[in-house]
């Protein structure tokens, strides 16, 4: 069903305690240990690629120009000797990418669901629309796939419309981590720094990794914003900011007008009681019961903020 | 369990994905160092992240610790700021990857034609193919969207192994480890090495970009 991959953003105790959500059970051991660990495995495993590619590569000029446009089907094809070794090696790369696109598409219209469901978006009560028989929240849908489009439609205008995209993805996902480690720093200055009921804790070294990690996010941040190849001209040019740019002026726009008044901030913990019925689910309205630490805190904040 | 897993395979897809961006601007050294530096300042973040998530295990991730952590009266103005730039990120990292996709489909077909040039408007044709297919998957497949990323994830690692084992054993003319760790290349057209190491960073920065996206199953 659709239905599981909605489970995490309408946060109902019950489908927990369902089958697939069994092997963890408790989130707030496991979940940081998993963010943890995600970085090791990565940076080991990209480490290994990143090396054996480049014992395995061949001219750098060459590699850089080929007419395949992919350099890493360039170093297949130098390293095997053969179209079809190269061929069958790229194909299972593609097989992977084809289908996160999938995995892509389903997270990213679950964001914007999600977010227009707390009345983030502009029109955000049509984009938060589930169809009633399938569970999926098709306008969110069409709208990530329009947004997806024309982020590709910037390489019809430069040639660095790929690196482009790859600066706007990357420099969103860095200054989303960047806030709450801003909030974090800020709220521990101004004194509303709250306890973190947690079992994972850094103590005395929280504010330090907070601290350059923050930094490091903002650096990365100015860095995806320069020029991808010198000299400048509008042809080459990084789109990035002037993405942003757009991005940001949509934002405020409807802020003023809408997001001021109507945006009710992340609903966790609180059950829509429709969400909840269509699913066949038991409806929640207290603070939930069971899960993890910190749970009332967490109910009373968005109380807070709703207020 | 499933998110989990899938950051830790994308990181060599990914970085595979955007060798190009590397390889013009500082070479194999910066990519290299480049990629255990971000690793390890990655790191201060994950743990922060993880501090947060063990006292605040809810849905929506960054997005909702900003809400909950926030001076009060900022905190729904900061909430609406990273919930817009969450989405961004994670829609238009759906736009690289049909590029990616349709870089190596593109690919793969000049490899076998030689005589077939790459146009810019043909890779953009593809992505709006990919995005498109993506979509109906997405409306009329979603039931089974679980089980094909168990089975791509198994898929993944089995691909993972083949790709390094066969061009470690077929490469004949292997570079020298000073190439591979110290060589410096710059062919971005700027002068500056700094400029060339500054955008070489991108491909790291990109590669490790998605340990904080673990709210779909973790949780």
């Amino acid at each position: 069903m659709g239905l599981l991959l909605w489970r995490s953003m309408i946060q109902i105790p019950v489908p927990r305690l369902t089958s697939e959500s069994r092997e963890m059970l408790n989130p707030s051991k496991e979940a940081p240990l998993a963010i943890i660990m995600s970085v090791y495995l990565g940076a080991i495993t990209g480490f290994i690629f990143l090396i054996s590619v480049f014992f395995c590569i061949g001219d750098l000029e060459a590699t850089a120009t080929t007419p395949t446009g992919v350099p890493l089907i360039q170093i297949f094809y130098d390293s095997t000797g053969s179209v079809g070794g190269a061929t069958t090696l790229a194909a299972m790369i593609s097989i992977i990418v084809l289908v996160c696109a999938n995995s892509l598409m389903a997270e990213g219209s679950r964001a914007l669901w999600a977010f227009a469901r707390d009345h983030g978006l502009p029109f955000s009560r049509f984009f938060s629309r589930v169809d009633k028989r399938s569970q999926v929240p098709i306008y969110a849908i069409v709208l990530c796939t329009v947004i997806q489009m024309a982020l590709n439609s910037i390489y019809f205008a430069s040639y660095e419309g790929f690196s482009t995209v790859i600066s706007i993805a990357t420099f969103g996902f860095y200054l989303s981590y960047g806030m709450p480690l801003l909030v974090r720093l800020w709220s521990r200055f101004t004194g509303h720094a709250k306890e973190m009921p947690g079992s994972y804790s850094l103590g005395k070294w929280g504010p330090l990794l907070n601290f350059i990690g923050l930094l490091y996010l903002i650096f990365a941040g100015i860095d995806f914003n320069f020029p991808q190849i010198g000299p400048v001209t509008a042809n080459n040019m990084n789109y990035c900011s002037a993405a942003f740019g757009i991005i940001g002026l949509i934002s405020l726009v409807t802020w003023i007008f809408d997001g001021r008044k109507n945006f009710t901030g992340p609903q966790t913990g609180v059950v829509n009681a429709v969400e909840a019925d269509t699913q066949g689910l038991p409806v929640v309205t207290g603070p939930r019961a069971s899960v993890g630490g910190g749970e009332k805190d967490v109910e009373k904040e968005i109380n807070a903020t709703e207020g | 369990m499933i998110g989990f897993s899938f950051s830790i395979v994308t990181c060599w897809t990914a970085l595979g994905g955007v060798l190009v961006v590397g390889i013009e601007s500082g070479g194999p050294p910066v990519m290299v160092w480049s990629w255990l530096a971000v690793c390890a300042l990655s790191l201060c973040v994950a743990y922060s992240f993880a501090e947060m998530c063990s006292a605040y295990p809810v849905a929506g991730g960054q997005y909702s610790w900003v809400a909950i952590l926030a001076p009060p009266k900022y905190a729904r103005g900061l909430a609406w700021v990273t919930g817009w730039f969450m989405c961004t990120g994670i829609v238009a990292m759906g736009a690289v990857n049909n590029f990616i996709g349709s870089n190596f489909l593109l690919g793969m077909a000049n490899l076998n034609n030689p005589s077939y040039t790459i146009q810019r408007w043909h890779c953009v044709l593809v992505t709006y193919l990919m995005a498109i297919c993506a979509a109906l998957v997405n409306i009329f497949l979603s039931r089974h969207l679980n089980q094909i990323s168990t089975a791509v994830l198994c898929w993944n690692i089995l691909s993972f192994f083949v790709v390094i084992i066969t061009i470690l054993a077929a490469n004949d003319h292997k570079q020298s480890a000073s190439f591979v760790f110290g060589d410096f290349q710059n062919q971005t057209g700027f002068s500056s090495s700094g400029m060339a190491v500054m955008i070489g960073l991108l491909q790291s920065f990109f590669g490790m970009c998605c340990y904080g996206e673990f709210q779909d199953d973790d949780l």
